[in-house]
C-alpha cells in the first residue's frame, strides 16, 4: 500500500504514545478503586550528586512500552493508568513538596494506588504525606530498599524539605509507629555512627545479607514490620544494585546486589498490603547501552506492579 | 603526601590517563563524605560492623600535579623520582596518583634512593611496566634487582599473555606470583600468601594498577583485561593485608576516566586507595 501523503499513513496507523508498561494514558477522572496510577517524577534530588534523575520517567516509558504492551487494560478492574508526571518546581523545594503532596493526596483519594517512577528519595516524604492525608491515617509501614539509610536528623540541614540525607527521618515522623515501622533493606558501605544509632529502632538488612539469603532476610524483616503496621509503602532505589547495573545520583559503592537478587528479594514481599510504591534513583544514560540498562530497571518496576496488584492478570 | 602525575600512556595504548589524578581526587572526597557528615567523624561499616574514625588530615598534604605534558617520557619519571625523594626525606609517605602505569618506576626509584631499595608489591595484570616514548617496556623484575642483590617482588592479579623476557626475568629474580585465577578460585589462600609476604618486609613500595580489574567492571584503563579481578575482590584484598608498618610509598595508576562514562574505574581506584591507606587515615573505635 502506498500513500500520496505521508501523513496519511500516520493517521491510519497511529503510533501509540510511550507510557509506563504500555498502559493507557489517562487522567485523575479515569481512576477508580483498584486502579494503579503510574506517575512520573520529573525531579532531580535536592542535594549533592549527579543530575539526571528527572529523565528516568521518560526513559522508562520508552523502555517499558513495548515490553509491557497489552499487559494491562483500562477495563480491567486493576487497570494500570499512566497519569503523566507530577507538576513540580525544580528550583523551589518547598513549593515542590506542597504540590507533590497535594497531587498525591488527590490521586490516592480516588481509591487508586499510586506508583511513582523516577526522581529521587528526597521527594518521597511529600508523596507519603499525601497518601496518609488521603487515607486519613498514618498507620502505615515503610519498606525502603536502598544502599543508603538517609537518616540524618533534619536539624543538620537548613532547609528541611526535600533533603535526601534525612528523608528516612522525615518519613518516620509521618508514621504512627515511627522508625519501628521502617525496614531498610540493602544498605551497604559506611553509615555515620550517629545515623546508625538513630536507625536502631528500624529493621536494617545490610546488602551482604540480602545477597546471601534474600528470601530469608526479607521474610524476617517483613514479619517484624507486620507487627507495627497493616499497610505498607514500598520504596525501591536503584542504588541498591551493584554499580555495574546502573547510574545513580549520589556516590555509590561497590558490593551491591544483582538485578536477579533484587527480584528474589522483592518476590519475598508478595502478599503484603501495599498502598503505594515508588522506584527512585535511576539516572539514565541517554545512549543505546543506557537504554538497555533502563530496560533492566523497568523489570524491577514490573515486579513492583505485581506487588501492588497481586490480582492483576494479563489481558486475554 | 599525595601528588598527581598526569602522564599519558605512550602510543599505541589508549590515552586518557592524564585526567586520572583529578578523577581520583574528586571520587575519594565523595567517599569520605559519610565521615565528614558525622560530628564525631566516625562511620560504621555495615558489612563488617566495625566503626572507624577519620583522623585529622592536618598531617596530610596534596601537592597538586606535576607538570607532565603529553605521553610519558624519561623526564616525567625523573620528576616523579625527585618529588618522591623529597617527600621521603621530609619523613612523609609518597602517594602517587597516576597517570600511566610507568609512573611506578619513578616512585620506586625515589623510595630506593632514600631507603636502599624497598620490596615491591605490584597489583597488576602485567609483569612489565609499559613503554615510554623514549624507552622500551620495563620488566618489574629488573626494578627489583639492586646493587645488593634482588629485592623481594610479589606480583598479584597477573592475567593474560606476558612477555617471555619478563617471565624469565621474574623467575630468575625469585619473585612471588599470585594470579587472577588464584584470587578467583582460592581467595583465602591467596590473601594469606600476600599477607605473609607483606608482613615479612621492612620497606614496601606498592602499586595498584587499575588494569588488574576486569574490563567489564572498569573500562577506563589504557589496556583491556578479560578475566581480571572484580572491584570487590581488590578492595577486600587490600583490606585483608595490613601494609601500615612497612609501606614506603604507593602509586595508583592507569585511570582513564573518559574511557568509562559511568565513572566506575575512578570509583574502584578511590575505594582501593582508601582501603590500602585505612591504617593511616582511620582509627578503629568501638561501635
Amino acid at each position: 500500500m502506498s500513500f500520496s501523503n505521508p501523513d496519511e499513513a500516520a493517521v491510519l496507523h497511529p503510533r501509540p504514545a510511550s507510557s509506563f508498561f504500555g498502559a493507557p494514558v489517562g487522567d485523575i477522572e479515569d481512576l477508580q478503586p483498584g486502579s494503579i496510577a503510574a506517575i512520573g517524577v520529573y525531579c532531580d534530588h535536592f542535594c549533592a550528586g549527579n543530575p539526571g534523575g528527572r529523565f528516568a520517567a521518560r526513559q522508562m516509558r520508552y523502555a517499558s512500552t513495548v515490553a509491557g504492551a497489552g499487559l494491562f487494560s483500562a477495563d480491567h478492574e486493576t487497570a494500570l493508568i499512566d497519569v503523566g508526571d507530577f507538576n513540580v518546581f525544580p528550583l523551589e523545594p518547598a513549593r515542590t513538596f506542597d504540590i507533590v503532596m497535594a497531587q498525591a493526596q488527590r490521586l490516592t483519594s480516588t481509591g487508586a494506588k499510586l506508583f511513582a517512577l523516577g526522581g529521587d528519595y528526597s521527594v518521597s516524604p511529600a508523596i507519603v504525606e499525601g497518601i496518609t492525608r488521603a487515607r486519613g491515617s498514618n498507620d502505615i509501614g515503610l519498606l525502603r530498599v536502598s544502599r543508603r539509610v538517609d537518616a540524618l536528623p533534619a536539624a543538620n540541614h537548613a532547609d528541611t524539605t526535600l533533603w535526601r540525607d534525612g528523608a528516612t527521618s522525615q518519613l518516620a515522623k509521618r508514621l504512627n509507629a515511627g522508625l519501628e515501622a521502617v525496614a531498610l533493606l540493602g544498605a551497604r558501605g559506611d553509615v555515620t555512627l550517629e545515623e546508625n544509632a538513630r536507625v536502631q529502632a528500624a529493621t536494617v538488612v545490610p546488602a551482604h545479607e540480602l545477597a546471601t539469603s534474600p528470601t530469608r532476610s526479607v521474610r524476617a524483616a517483613r514479619s517484624k514490620l507486620e507487627r507495627s503496621a497493616k499497610h505498607f509503602y514500598l520504596s525501591v532505589d536503584v542504588d541498591v544494585l551493584a554499580p555495574r547495573f546502573g547510574s545513580v545520583a549520589l556516590m555509590t559503592r561497590h558490593g551491591g546486589i544483582s538485578l536477579a537478587q533484587l527480584q528474589v528479594a522483592l518476590g519475598a514481599l508478595k502478599g503484603m498490603a501495599f498502598i503505594g510504591a515508588e522506584l527512585t534513583g535511576h539516572v539514565p544514560d541517554l545512549d543505546v547501552p543506557g537504554r538497555a540498562l533502563t530496560q533492566d530497571i523497568s523489570t524491577i518496576g514490573a515486579t513492583m506492579l505485581e506487588l501492588l496488584a497481586p490480582e492483576a492478570q494479563p489481558c486475554p | 603526601m599525595a601528588f598527581g602525575a598526569p602522564a599519558q600512556s605512550a602510543s599505541p595504548r589508549r590515552g586518557g590517563t592524564e585526567l586520572g589524578p583529578a578523577a581520583i581526587r574528586e571520587t575519594s572526597c565523595g567517599l569520605l563524605e559519610t565521615y565528614i557528615a558525622s560530628p564525631s567523624r566516625t562511620a560504621l561499616d555495615l558489612a563488617t560492623g566495625t566503626a572507624r574514625r577519620l583522623r585529622a588530615l592536618d598531617t596530610s598534604l596534596d601537592m597538586g600535579d606535576l607538570a607532565c605534558t603529553g605521553q610519558i617520557c624519561a623526564a616525567d619519571i625523573a620528576d616523579i623520582t625527585q618529588a618522591t625523594t623529597s617527600i621521603v626525606a621530609a619523613g612523609g609517605l609518597p602517594v602517587v596518583l597516576g597517570g600511566d602505569h610507568r609512573v611506578f618506576e619513578g616512585l620506586c626509584a625515589g623510595v630506593s634512593d632514600s631507603t636502599g631499595g624497598p620490596a615491591i608489591l605490584s597489583i597488576s595484570n602485567n609483569l612489565t611496566l609499559p613503554a615510554t616514548v623514549d624507552s622500551a617496556p620495563l620488566p618489574l623484575a629488573s626494578m627489583a634487582a639492586g646493587d645488593e642483590g634482588s629485592h623481594p617482588l610479589m606480583c598479584v592479579g597477573v592475567n593474560g599473555l606476558q612477555s617471555g623476557e619478563a617471565w624469565l626475568a621474574f623467575q630468575r629474580s625469585g619473585g612471588h606470583l599470585v594470579t587472577a585465577d588464584e584470587l578467583h578460585d582460592t581467595p583465602h589462600v591467596a590473601h594469606e600468601t600476600i599477607h605473609r609476604f607483606v608482613g615479612a618486609q621492612r620497606s614496601l613500595a606498592c602499586c595498584i594498577d587499575l588494569e588488574v580489574l576486569d574490563s567489564g567492571h572498569a573500562a577506563g584503563t589504557p589496556g583491556v583485561n578479560v578475566g581480571g579481578m572484580t572491584p570487590e575482590q581488590l578492595v577486600d584484598l587490600l583490606a585483608a593485608i595490613d601494609m601500615t608498618q612497612s609501606l614506603s610509598g604507593i602509586a595508583i595508576t592507569n585511570v582513564a576516566p573518559k574511557l568509562d562514562a559511568r565513572g566506575l574505574t575512578e570509583l574502584a581506584a578511590a575505594e582501593a586507595l582508601l582501603s590500602a591507606l585505612r591504617g593511616l587515615l582511620f582509627d578503629e573505635v568501638a561501635p
